[in-house]
């Protein structure tokens, strides 16, 4: 079995003329064999400009991109750099990019050396669409036509599948369903993916790792479940969702707690959490979301999420203390 | 089926425009460029090839257009002969050694010498007078004399005359520095602007039917196109050469400016001799006769006869200045006529 | 080489340096044969004009002259036309376009379509037919002169001689804005129009307010179009004596012979048309993308009660008639005097298929290398090739005349080189074909850049990474989803050449007659029932060509 990572960015800088700052910043990173790395950041933060840099639809102004281990970009080869045809990669797009006229089973054929039916049936198996060969893409729902845009990727079984924010034009229900599937399809394939996404929900539930980008530099990777827990800075913290700033009484530093992890005491006394007060409570269906204002935290904020708040009232006072970090859960790494 | 016929398409296309393009001269054959766009011209051609075999191929355009090509393609040109509507271009041709002499005294001898090149490199095949045509109810004859006379307060707003950048009248203005001085001529040449009925516009024709209509009381116009309306297809063509009559000035003088159209030998040719051949033709006695039948232009060699309406129109004197002396005044010419606003 | 990423921001001073690409982007050499074919392409569409260029160095002899007699003259005159026929184009062009859009009335879908045909007249076919009018004129003018004043006289001619030729061109040029207009009031935003509806504008409102400025840009592109082919015409002017800039440009070079002042003139035309198009980029540039999405919701048009129903189909009538009804009826009936008489038939079955195949073949041609020649700019962003792209499509704005000498020095250069196994070409139909791809590349250009910026890069990238090289995607993806543009641009291209006059009179080959140069002489020697014959063809044949256009071009390029 390989050890050696399938895809590797060393040093890569990206600027766009357009543009002051560079789009990637002297970027190091591995994608290893198996693994599902989803890339998270605002838009502008460069993850699609990484995404392709790794296809070859853009190069890199300086530093390199290997591709099992062989430079295929950048300053280690120059002039000699591999075109994406000849990559052997997958990309799903971001609005499928299929192509409208061509049969759906022209379509996944169309990275195939030779029109290969059998082949072209079982990926359709795979992504459920058997029975539908002879439709056309504009003929298909939304959720079947991103499943045809990943039909036809892994069609000519790439080395590496690419997914550019693959969910973002599902409506939120489609986008869960969609998500589960294809998850189990890439672990069922062994199908290494790098994936770029600025919904944290698609990380969580999709990825074995994650990266998370701000302008053009990488601040944090590792498992979801961890960078989630402990995020490294604020921004890290908020490509998840909302997280409060807390001192840490012991080491005085900023750590960063989730919504949930507030456990609110009526009591005024306690000798745990801090003073707040409360600024307003609105129940969310399965949660209430409570703002209140901390006594030390001067002009901050925090966001509770609490499982029952009917009896908190806007301007009261009270105290609010954080859970500590769970349990490791087992995840794939 | 549908992808190999949209793939070969092109192709297709391609070889088509490709294999009419490769056009290998055969030896019996000349290429003629020429102004002239009669399709009398045509008769005239093709009984060229019935007698002789020889073909002739035609490039039509403006004479001066085909000086610029002849000018670009040089050597490799693959044209024989060089033919004009105007003496001044054919003169202009001469000096810019697009020709080369024709070498045949019989061709020479067979026209007047004001009517042929002193060196030798072209000669004329018709003539055309350019004259004055009146109104027959508003204009008396006796009123008339000379072209100069044209300048004359009287005649305000009462000549119709088409633009300067035509050739005809480029080459009437240079006899007229010609005669009477650069000066004079200018004089001239803002005083006829000032006495037009409109601001020049049209063919020589059109200044007929100006006249016709009713606009303009004389005009000044190539005697053919009179011939050429009284026998149109068109009812209105003949109303209106039936409403003028031509009067032939300066008789008193140098005579009425005549103009030639000619032909001459293009440099380099290797058929020079096919060339004289087909210029012999054109100049022989029964050509001759049938142009002035056809195209009403006077036939220029001397011995052809004239047609009926020619007869009709009466003998005149010609103005025999050299052709020659003319085509180096024309730039001069054509910078009179635009500081005389005339447009 | 396994390291795993790091969340140590580079702070390097390596990482401030500006990228080496963008350092060096101007010297970057083509570096894939996809740029140089570019490069070949690009060059060969300049040669002749550099050619042009070249000579603008030499010597004039009659420069100082023309500034100082009628150079004042050809720019004001140019001046007028443009101007005059532009504000009447926009009048003629834009209220059709805007009713037969959005309203419902007698004949609209018959006017949505017929409102195109004024683009099959050429401009000199249409001199022919309206001379008439100054001739038709004269009582009125006579009775001008007689009753008011002799100077009364010069103007009222001058007003009547101006005023009809504006008229004249405008109306059949019109089609280009309402081209431009229909396509862009059609693609607006139905919720954009409707939005200011609700918010209380009145009709009137929304088309000044909204409709109007947002077809800015389309109206800007078919303006150019229009100023170009008024500041190009030979004919029309020379016909009504209204010498223009190219007239002047003509004149000098053939009948002065200084060829560098022509060239000089010729030049200021190009300057005035790249302003012009600068112009054009500027008002259009902005609005950068501003296609807006396909509208699932349908478009719906008002029905007009029958008054304002009349009123509408009216406005439709107008520049129809003039710039296409009334013509027609000209020519057809001065054809049937022509055919009915013992005259014979003035064109030869010859002439007619030579015209028509070149036309053809030389329009397939040209559309094909343009598209391929579109895909390789686009291929690699670069300053150098997206210049080229504009670069080659400067020929259209260059006077005809003036390419076919272009054409001519750069031919005559190529063969004087004297390369064996290669055929002469100077007077070959080759030549001229060469000389008509200078002339016209910027439509097919145009075409289908418009065309591909709507297929948009996500196919071709596509296309690309599932293993397809540059060519195979262009064949499989490109051509196949860009058969709409091109058979529009094809089309549009086959109609302009067979109307092309001045530079094919420069550069045909013996024996080579056109329907337009037949037309063209035969109207020179005032033979106008004769001429009227190969005119109806052209003006059929185009009429075709513009409807079959007219149709591609509303239907969706891809199958959307």
């Amino acid at each position: 079995m390989n050890d050696s990572p399938l895809l590797s960015f060393r040093g890569v800088t990206r600027q766009y003329r357009q543009q002051s700052q560079p789009a990637l910043d002297a970027v190091d990173l591995d994608v290893e064999r198996g693994e599902l790395l989803a890339l998270i950041g605002e838009s502008g933060s460069g993850k699609t400009t990484l995404l392709r840099l790794a296809a070859g639809l853009e190069e890199p102004d300086s530093g390199s991109v290997y591709l099992e281990g062989k430079c295929i970009a950048g300053d280690e080869c120059p002039g000699a750099m591999v075109p994406p045809e000849k990559r052997r990669l997958g990309l799903v797009f971001q609005d499928g990019a299929l192509f409208p006229h061509l049969t759906v089973s022209k379509n996944v054929a169309y990275g195939l050396k030779k029109f290969d039916r059998d082949r072209v049936a079982h990926c359709l198996e795979t992504v459920g669409l058997t029975g539908k060969e002879k439709r056309y893409p504009h003929e298909l729902s939304g959720g079947e036509r991103q499943r045809l845009a990943l039909a036809r990727a892994i069609a000519p079984e790439p080395r590496l599948l690419l997914l550019d924010e693959p969910f973002s034009h599902l409506d939120p229900i489609l986008r869960r369903k969609l998500r589960e599937e294809i998850r189990c399809i890439l672990e069922s394939l062994d199908q290494t993916s790098l994936m770029v996404t600025h919904d944290p929900e698609d990380a969580l539930a999709v990825a074995s790792r994650v990266a998370i980008l701000d302008r053009g530099r990488i601040l944090q990777t590792g498992v979801p479940s961890e960078v989630y827990r402990n995020p490294a800075d604020q921004y890290c913290a908020e490509r998840f969702g909302p997280a409060n700033r807390v001192v840490d009484r012991e080491s005085g530093k900023n750590i960063w707690k989730r919504p949930e992890d507030a456990r609110w005491i009526a009591c005024e006394i306690a000798d745990e959490g801090d003073m707040v007060t409360v600024e307003h409570v609105r129940p969310m269906g399965h949660i209430y979301e409570v703002r209140v204002a901390p006594d030390e935290y001067d002009g901050e904020t925090w966001l509770c999420f609490l499982k029952d708040a009917s009896l908190i009232e806007p301007g009261e006072r009270g105290r609010v203390a954080w859970r500590g970090s769970p349990e490791p859960v087992a995840w794939k790494s | 089926m549908k992808r190999l016929l949209f793939r070969a398409f092109p192709f297709v296309a391609g070889l088509m425009v490709a294999g009419t393009t490769v056009s290998f001269a055969q030896d019996d054959e000349l290429t003629l460029y020429t102004q002239r766009h009669y399709a009398f011209d045509e008769e005239l051609q093709q009984m060229f090839t019935e007698e002789t075999g020889i073909k002739i191929n035609v490039v039509k355009a403006n004479a001066d257009e085909l000086i610029t090509r002849l000018q670009e393609e040089g050597e490799n040109t693959p044209a024989d002969l060089y033919m004009t509507a105007d003496g001044g271009t054919l003169s202009r041709a001469a000096e810019a050694g697009l020709l080369q002499p024709i070498q045949s005294e019989k061709i020479m001898e067979s026209v007047p010498k004001f009517l042929r090149d002193p060196d030798g490199r072209w000669v004329a095949i018709t003539q055309r007078a350019r004259v004055i045509v009146y109104s027959k109810d508003r204009v008396a004859p006796a009123e008339l004399s000379t072209y100069e006379n044209l300048a004359d307060p009287s005649w305000r707003g009462r000549i119709a005359i088409r633009s300067s950048s035509n050739s005809y009248n480029q080459s009437l203005m240079t006899t007229i520095i010609a005669a009477n001085g650069a000066e004079e001529a200018e004089k001239w040449a803002a005083a006829v602007r000032k006495n037009m009925a409109r601001p020049p516009q049209g063919s020589d024709r059109d200044q007929i039917r100006a006249i016709a209509g009713g606009l303009a009381d004389v005009a000044v116009v190539n005697t053919y196109y009179v011939g050429l309306l009284e026998t149109s297809e068109d009812a209105k063509d003949r109303e209106a050469a039936a409403a003028v009559k031509l009067f032939f000035p300066n008789q008193e003088g140098r005579g009425t400016h005549v103009n030639i159209s000619g032909i001459g030998i293009v440099k380099g040719t290797k058929k020079a001799d096919l060339a004289r051949k087909y210029i012999e033709f054109l100049l022989s006695d029964k050509v001759q006769n049938m142009i002035s039948e056809a195209t009403f232009e006077y036939p220029a060699a001397k011995t052809a006869k004239w047609s009926e309406m020619q007869e009709g129109w009466g003998e005149f004197k010609a103005d025999e200045v050299s052709m020659s002396k003319l085509g180096a005044l024309n730039a001069e010419a054509i910078r009179m006529f635009n500081r005389a606003g005339w447009e | 080489m396994a390291i795993t990423g790091t969340a140590e921001a580079p702070t390097s001073p390596e990482a401030q340096l500006p990228p080496r690409s963008t350092r060096k982007a101007w010297l970057r050499w083509p570096t894939d044969r996809w740029g140089f074919g570019v490069a070949v392409v690009a060059g060969l569409i300049l040669l002749p004009l550099i050619a042009v260029l070249l000579y603008l160095g030499r010597e004039s002899v009659e420069w100082d002259h023309l500034v100082s007699t009628v150079l004042g003259g050809y720019l004001k005159n140019t001046l007028i036309l443009v101007l005059a026929v532009t504000a009447t184009v926009l009048l003629m062009a834009i209220p059709p376009a805007w009713i037969v859009t959005n309203y419902d009335f007698p004949g609209r879908w018959l006017f949505s379509w017929a409102l195109v045909l004024p683009l099959a007249i050429p401009t000199y076919v249409a001199a022919f037919v309206f001379y008439q009018g100054p001739e038709a004129a004269i009582p009125l003018l006579i009775w001008i002169r007689t009753n008011i004043s002799i100077d009364a006289f010069f103007v009222a001619e001058l007003v009547i001689r101006y005023g009809l030729l504006i008229v004249m061109l405008a109306a059949v040029l019109y089609p280009y804005v309402y081209l431009a207009c229909r396509a862009a009031f059609s693609q607006q935003s139905r919720t954009v129009i409707e939005a200011a509806r609700c918010l209380g504008d009145s009709p009137r409102k929304v088309f000044f307010g909204v409709a109007l400025p947002m077809a800015r840009p389309a109206i800007a592109a078919g303006t150019a179009l229009v100023i170009m082919e008024v500041i190009n015409d030979y004919g029309a002017v020379h016909f009504f004596g209204v010498p223009t800039l190219t007239e002047g440009i003509f004149r000098t070079w053939f009948n002065m012979g200084d060829k560098v002042s022509a060239l000089r003139l010729a030049g200021i035309v190009m300057l005035a048309v790249a302003v012009l198009l600068v112009v054009e980029q500027l008002l259009r540039g902005r609005a950068r993308y501003v296609e807006a999405e396909a509208s699932s919701v349908p478009l719906v048009r008002t029905k007009l009660p029958r008054g304002r129903g009349m009123f509408a189909a009216m406005v439709c009538l107008v520049p129809l008639s003039i710039g296409f009804l009334y013509p027609v009826t000209r020519l057809v009936m001065w054809a049937w005097a022509n055919l009915t008489s013992d005259a014979g038939v003035p064109i030869r079955a010859e002439a007619l298929g030579r015209g028509l195949l070149l036309a053809a073949g030389t329009a397939t041609a040209v559309t094909l290398i343009a598209a391929i020649f579109m895909y390789a700019v686009r291929l690699r962003t670069s300053a150098t090739r997206s210049s080229l792209g504009r670069v080659a499509g400067l020929g259209y704005a260059t006077p005809g005349a003036v390419i076919a000498v272009g054409v001519l020095v750069a031919v005559g250069a190529f063969d004087r080189l004297d390369l064996p196994w290669v055929p002469i070409i100077s007077g070959t139909l080759f030549a001229i074909a060469f000389a008509y791809m200078v002339r016209f590349f910027a439509i097919p250009l145009q075409f289908t850049r418009a065309g591909m910026d709507r297929l948009g890069k996500p196919l071709e990238e596509a296309s690309r990474l599932l293993g397809k090289s540059p060519m195979a995607t262009f064949l499989k993806i490109d051509l196949p989803l860009l058969r709409g543009p091109l058979i529009a641009a094809g089309m549009l291209l086959f109609v302009d050449i067979l109307k092309e006059l001045p530079l094919t009179l420069i550069l045909r080959p013996a024996n080579f007659e056109t329907l337009a140069t037949t037309a063209f002489s035969l109207a020179s020697e005032a033979r106008l029932q004769a001429c009227a014959v190969p005119s109806l063809v052209i003006v059929i044949a185009g009429g075709i060509g513009l409807v079959v256009m007219n149709r591609w071009m509303s239907a969706p390029s891809s199958h959307e």
